[in-house]
């Protein structure tokens, strides 16, 4: 094939930026670049003018740009946001402060509460009403919020929310509010409730709509940078960002609406996930990422990843637990389903008082990092003790890049782990990593059996720096049969920003209480899909190319926890509603084990998807068959613990490249320039054609 | 340091986060199937998962006051059913003389099987919308025996050998004016349960019968020595502490809520001597909350790798006298416990204090006020709108109090605005903070939180309970206490102040505001950092003539604060004192 165009891939984190060039003709060409904090989009355009002079390329021969970032998480987490100013409902200014008011962790008399991102000052309110029924009861009085609105400009308001109670029964109130704003006043952002989140819930809405105020100007900024930095580099493809729920939008609609970016960190390599699943045809996955400080898990079936409704930002791990509420800023976007753990390479291991192990959450972190790096850390970590059991390579790791001082490694296990246990170094290592495997089975759970999902029925699909070194040993304490580590596991996030699909959302709120009316639905979802067609053509996407779903967020009357159902896209019937509800009944019963039919069943919102492909989806094949032929080097063995029932094995080492089609036992050390893959005894593995190792167990 | 006694510490690890998981599995199965709002966003329940002797193991905790429920009402099922539990059995329970507490916390438990040989038990208990009796709600203070508080159910099987009992269904089902959501709480709870069988039964199957059981003696052992090392570290003695609830809703005046606390080398005694004799309203507590209360202070100052299981109680041996408040005789009505529950709380964490002057704070605003009304619609459907309204933290040996949060002992949540007006017959007017509320000290007190609903329908019956007017929440070390809690009936010039204990009927237009307690502030409020009392002006969580008057901070009209003047103003007031 040949080289005439580039796709382009940008994932930016705290530390590092990587970038991957994915050419017509298959090429893959990658970087890893610091992060330029200051002007993040510096790091980007270096970095693309080098890998486009490697490749002899011109900017023009760029299709897209595809793009990831933790700015607008980190915004948050570093209250580097806009000075926000909130409008709300007469009574109710104090909705985003009083939250839910749940704190996460019981028993902890010196919990604080995070301060809201608009202080009570900046909190105002406007004499109007909207009753539950959608009546206006009160309209506001304009010059009474130009008043208010003066003031809050001379205290230096950048940014302002608007949020009134009922908004998503009748916007009126709220966008005539938002309007005579944006005539008024028009450097000052406005980001009203109805445009950002129609739904019912005061505090979620409002909370939702003030992050969005908060992020606006720096996400719109970064972005509008990046796009004439871009430009004057001679490169005009569409700019595309990756959102939370793992679609890609336009650059401009992600610059009005920044909190759909929040998540848009982690949702790429989920993305990468399903997309090398549906090329398996694997219907089952779960993919596990695993990196220095957190493993990450989230389900993908038949290709599709799994989502959630609403998540907590800036406040420490999210398991998306229900229960673990008022622990950050409510941010109810769909998103990705991630379960997050405090688990990775660098988590410290500790004794307690009552002499019993624990791994993690906390993390030696970049710096120090391990003991065995020698750069200065004195704690044992999950790492020193996979480097004393010989899993990973004594002197090096990363190709080279990366010492490892092995002596410094067993110093750490043996005296503040070894010593206090009574136990052998090796038991002890063997413990360390036992005790890692189990805690982080918790994301394993949290995404398959508290979902009403058997383990067993899916394969694993491991990838980050340290996913592959513990896959096996997860999967197995599931009984899951399978472990697939791709291609580049390091990498395999960027990759995903190439896989993923444009996707729009639409909501509408849909009366609760209201008997469900099949005309009435039907005309929502047609006016929402004619809506959303129209704005797609505008921006190039031709109607025929335009996929479309529709779904139900549908409960039990009296419940608050809803699950999305999909609509046929036909014109509704009657008879499709009780076909709806008998799919709720299902879906429910898979869900939590047991259904009510004689309930009554309510919808309380609709919602639309709208997919498509990227300019140039040909070459969105990242993982295409490959073979490489085995690095010349002869095969050598190294000694492993396998904990006390196996004991020490003199285990080979071998590249990726060195498996064949037919499965090899175990044990085995696979290992790539990104990871170390383990394949313990009792395991087989063997390279597919697409290049990932395939490791069987039992 | 003991010498380590866990014989393989690896899997004991393993298997202390797999048993937790098992609970916690088993509550987010409640709160994601339940269809009451008092079990899915007050999160008014507990799961629990106990061995073959009735031993807690692991508890899927969500409501702290919930620490000491479960053990007295297991042992009561053992003594009761010796011999006569099969699989397949489910039991229920909600009669306070067997175990329970008040009638709306309906127990669930389910024997855990494998070939005919009893294993553990699932246990799940959870707080219901409605119990029949002469309130909808089930909550009223104004009972006088718990024969008006509604259905009482003695420990009986619900399921016998998996078939279920028609019998008890269609009793429960008649008694309740919410059937449908009771039935939903019902099959939750039954869900749970069986999401917690699921769970013991794999690591069953992964450890063994005997291997499981003595890894459970294990984590129960470790505990318990955890425990035990931790009272160790407190000084040797006894710190007493009184505190106070307003009246009974009869007339009672105060009622005095007394613990003495006895730490001796490695274990703890809470005698509630002293405290008032049982009441004739229905505030009567049990004296399985009353452990709950103890467990629950205790927990907020050890470390948290200390679990909540049968080797936590070993340690701790709570005396309630008979006859009192908090150990009441039949018939006294109970169904305000929750009240008297939290007044406990505050009371041992009082006398805690005295023990650990760095770690505990002031008073927060006394616990959750519960309002309910219920009548009919005009289609003669039932309402019941039952609201717990929450107000904050009082201040802390190094921080201020929290505004808008939890009390300690109940993690609860609110019910949106919006849910309220599109399900219940009311409209919110205001939710938020009052100013000049919190007790004033170098860290504030929380702020008071005000909630005014007018009601929509032709007529109701209102209920309230309420507390702290008379004795607002303590402040400590020189801070002052918090501002006293109010229920007003239709504000304005013709208002009217209801008691802290209220039960009325109500008309269409009727507004009804609630104001909770102020929390206590810590410390000499002198002390306060005049920046962090200017912050709070520019807040309007104070005014500047509250800044000056508790502070000693002069904040100018443009919003400054004049160092000059406060400094003389606090010297001038030292001096005064």
């Amino acid at each position: 094939m040949r080289l005439d165009s580039f796709r382009v891939g940008v994932d930016i984190g705290g530390t590092f930026t990587d970038i991957i060039m994915h050419g017509s003709d298959g090429s893959l060409r990658q970087l890893k670049v610091p992060s330029t904090p200051s002007r993040f989009e510096q790091a980007i355009i270096q970095g693309l003018q080098h890998l486009l002079h490697d490749a002899n390329g011109r900017p023009g021969m760029l299709s897209t740009v595809t793009h990831g970032t933790t700015i607008a998480t980190n915004t948050i987490l570093e209250g580097r946001g806009a000075v926000t100013a909130l409008l709300t409902t007469q009574g109710f200014r104090d909705v985003l402060e009083l939250g839910r008011l749940r704190y996460p962790v019981l028993h902890d008399l010196s919990w604080e509460k995070l301060k809201p991102l608009v202080p009570r000052r900046y909190r105002l309110e406007v004499a109007e009403r909207i009753n539950a029924n959608g009546e206006i009861e009160r309209a506001p009085d304009l010059d009474q919020v130009t008043a208010l609105v003066v003031t809050l400009r001379q205290q230096g308001i950048q940014s302002i929310a608007v949020c009134f109670i009922n908004s998503y029964a009748n916007p009126h109130n709220e966008k005539r509010v938002a309007e005579w704003l944006r005539a008024k006043f028009p450097d000052l952002h406005v980001s009203a409730s109805f445009e950002i989140l129609p739904e019912i819930k005061e505090y979620e809405r409002t909370s939702t709509t003030v992050v969005n105020a908060y992020i606006h100007q720096i996400i719109d900024g970064y972005l509008g940078n990046l796009e004439r930095e871009l430009r004057s580099l001679g490169i005009e493809c569409p700019l595309l960002m990756m959102q939370s729920n793992g679609g890609l939008v336009d650059a401009k609609t992600a610059r009005s609406k920044p909190v759909q970016l929040v998540e848009s960190g982690p949702a790429a390599g989920v993305t990468a996930a399903c997309f090398l699943a549906r090329k398996l045809d694997l219907p089952n996955v779960i993919a596990f990422d695993m990196g220095g400080t957190t493993a990450k898990a989230s389900l993908v079936e038949s290709g599709q990843p799994f989502e959630a409704p609403e998540y907590e930002v800036g406040g420490g791990m999210n398991t998306r637990r229900s229960l673990m509420k008022g622990n950050g800023y409510t941010v109810r976007v769909p998103s990705i389903d991630i379960a997050e753990v405090g688990a990775g390479g660098g988590s410290v291991v500790w004794i307690d008082d009552g002499n019993a192990p624990h791994v993690g959450p906390h993390s030696a972190g970049a710096v120090p990092g391990p003991a065995c790096y020698g750069h200065g850390g004195t704690l044992p970590t999950l790492t020193d003790a996979a480097v004393v059991l010989g899993f990973l390579n004594p002197e090096s790791l990363a190709g080279g890049t990366q010492k490892i001082h092995q002596a410094l490694a067993v110093d750490v296990i043996s005296k503040q782990v070894a010593e206090p246990l009574h136990l052998s170094l090796l038991e002890a290592a063997y413990g360390v990593y036992t005790i890692a495997v189990a805690n982080m089975s918790s994301v394993i759970r949290a995404v398959s059996s508290e979902r009403g999902r058997d383990p067993r029925d899916f394969v694993l699909m491991a990838f980050g720096g340290a996913g592959p070194l513990h896959a096996v040993e997860m999967a197995r304490s599931f009984e899951m049969p399978t472990v697939i580590v791709p291609i580049s596991p390091g990498l395999f996030s960027t990759m995903g920003l190439l896989m993923a699909n444009i996707q729009y959302h639409s909501i509408r709120s849909y009366a609760a209480r209201a008997e469900l009316d099949a005309e009435v639905i039907e005309a929502a979802f047609t006016d929402m899909e004619a809506c959303t067609l129209h704005d797609l053509e505008v921006m190039g996407y031709r109607p025929d190319h335009v996929r479309l779903g529709r779904f139900a967020d549908m409960r039990y009357a009296g419940q608050s926890y809803e699950l999305k159902i999909p609509v046929p896209s036909h014109p509704l019937t009657h008879r499709d509603l009780r076909q709806l509800r008998n799919q709720f009944g299902l879906e429910y019963e898979r869900t939590y084990g047991h259904q009510t039919p004689d309930q009554q069943t309510e919808i309380v919102n609709l919602r639309l998807r709208a997919t498509c492909s990227p300019p140039d989806a040909r070459s969105s094949d990242v993982f295409g068959e490959r073979e490489e032929l085995p690095p010349n080097t002869p095969e050598i063995t190294r000694d492993a613990y396998f904990g006390p029932d196996v004991g020490v094995l003199a285990t080979p080492i071998l590249s990726r490249w060195h498996l064949q089609s037919k499965p090899r036992p175990g044990p085995l050390i696979v290992e790539d320039m990104d990871a170390t893959t383990l394949v313990p005894p009792h395991s087989r593995a063997y390279q597919d054609s697409f290049g990932n190792i395939v490791i069987q167990i039992g | 340091m003991a010498e380590p006694a866990i014989r393989d510490p690896i899997t004991f690890e393993v298997v202390k986060n797999a048993l937790a998981s098992v609970a916690d599995e088993m509550a987010v199965t409640v709160v994601r199937t339940a269809h009451s709002q008092v079990v899915r966003d007050s999160l008014d329940f507990s799961t629990a998962i106990c061995d073959a002797h009735g031993r807690l193991v692991a508890q899927g905790l969500c409501l702290p006051l919930h620490l000491g429920s479960i053990p007295d009402a297991m042992a009561m099922l053992l003594r009761k059913y010796a011999g006569d539990i099969h699989p397949q059995d489910v039991f229920i329970l909600n009669d306070p003389e067997e175990g329970g507490m008040h009638l709306p916390d309906i127990f669930l438990f389910k024997p855990i099987f494998q070939d005919n040989q009893l294993l553990g038990f699932a246990v799940c208990v959870a707080h219901y919308p409605d119990i029949g009796g002469r309130t909808a709600g089930g909550n009223a203070v104004d009972s006088t025996e718990i024969y008006q508080e509604g259905l009482q159910i003695p420990l009986l099987k619900l399921y016998h050998g998996g078939r279920r009992d028609e019998a008890l269904f269609s009793i429960l089902k008649k008694n309740v004016r919410i059937p449908d959501i009771v039935m939903g709480d019902l099959s939750a709870q039954m869900a749970a349960c069986h999401i917690g069988e699921e769970g013991y039964l794999r690591l069953v199957g992964r450890y063994g019968i005997e291997g499981l059981q003595n890894l459970i003696d294990e984590i129960l052992d470790y505990t318990e020595r955890m425990l035990r090392a931790e009272l160790g570290k407190f000084p040797v003695g006894t710190y007493s502490f009184e505190d106070y609830i307003d009246d009974d809703g009869f007339g009672s005046g105060p009622i005095t809520i007394c613990v003495s606390l006895t730490f001796s080398e490695d274990s703890l005694v809470a005698d509630f001597t002293g405290t008032s004799p049982q009441v004739r309203s229905a505030l009567n507590a049990t004296v399985s909350i009353t452990k709950s209360a103890v467990y629950t202070a205790l927990k907020c100052v050890v470390p948290s790798t200390i679990l909540s299981n049968d080797g936590f109680y070993r340690p701790i041996q709570v005396m309630v006298p008979r006859g009192t408040i908090l150990n009441p005789t039949h018939p006294a009505a109970r169904a305000a416990r929750g009240l008297t529950a939290f007044r406990t709380v505050d009371t041992i964490l009082g006398a805690l204090y005295q023990v650990l002057p760095s770690r505990i704070g002031a008073a927060g605003e006394g616990g959750a006020t519960m309002i309910s009304i219920g009548g009919e619609r005009l289609d003669d459907t039932p309402f019941v709108f039952v609201d717990f309204l929450c107000g904050g933290w009082g201040g802390r040996p190094h921080q201020d109090g929290i505004d808008g949060a939890s009390n300690i002992a109940a993690n609860l949540s609110n019910v949106p605005v919006e849910e309220v007006e599109l399900y219940q017959p009311v409209q919110v007017e205001e939710y938020g903070f009052v100013r000049d509320t919190g007790g004033a000290g170098k860290f504030r007190g929380c702020l008071s939180v005000a909630r005014q609903i007018r009601f929509l329908e032709q007529e109701g019956i209102l209920h309230i309970r309420s507390d702290r007017r008379r004795f607002p929440p303590y402040g400590l070390d020189r801070g002052q206490h918090g501002t006293s809690s109010w229920n007003i009936l239709n504000p304005g010039p013709d208002q009217e102040a209801l008691p802290t204990h209220v039960t009325r009927p109500i008309v269409h237009g009727d507004v009804l505001r609630h104001m909770t307690a102020g929390g206590g502030g810590f410390g000499d409020p002198l002390h306060r950092d005049p920046r962090l009392v200017l912050q709070d002006v520019l807040d309007e969580k104070i005014s500047r003539e509250h800044a000056l008057r508790e502070y000693g901070v002069v904040v100018t009209e443009a919003f400054d604060v004049d160092d000059e003047r406060t400094l003389r103003e606090r010297v001038r007031r030292r001096a005064a004192c």
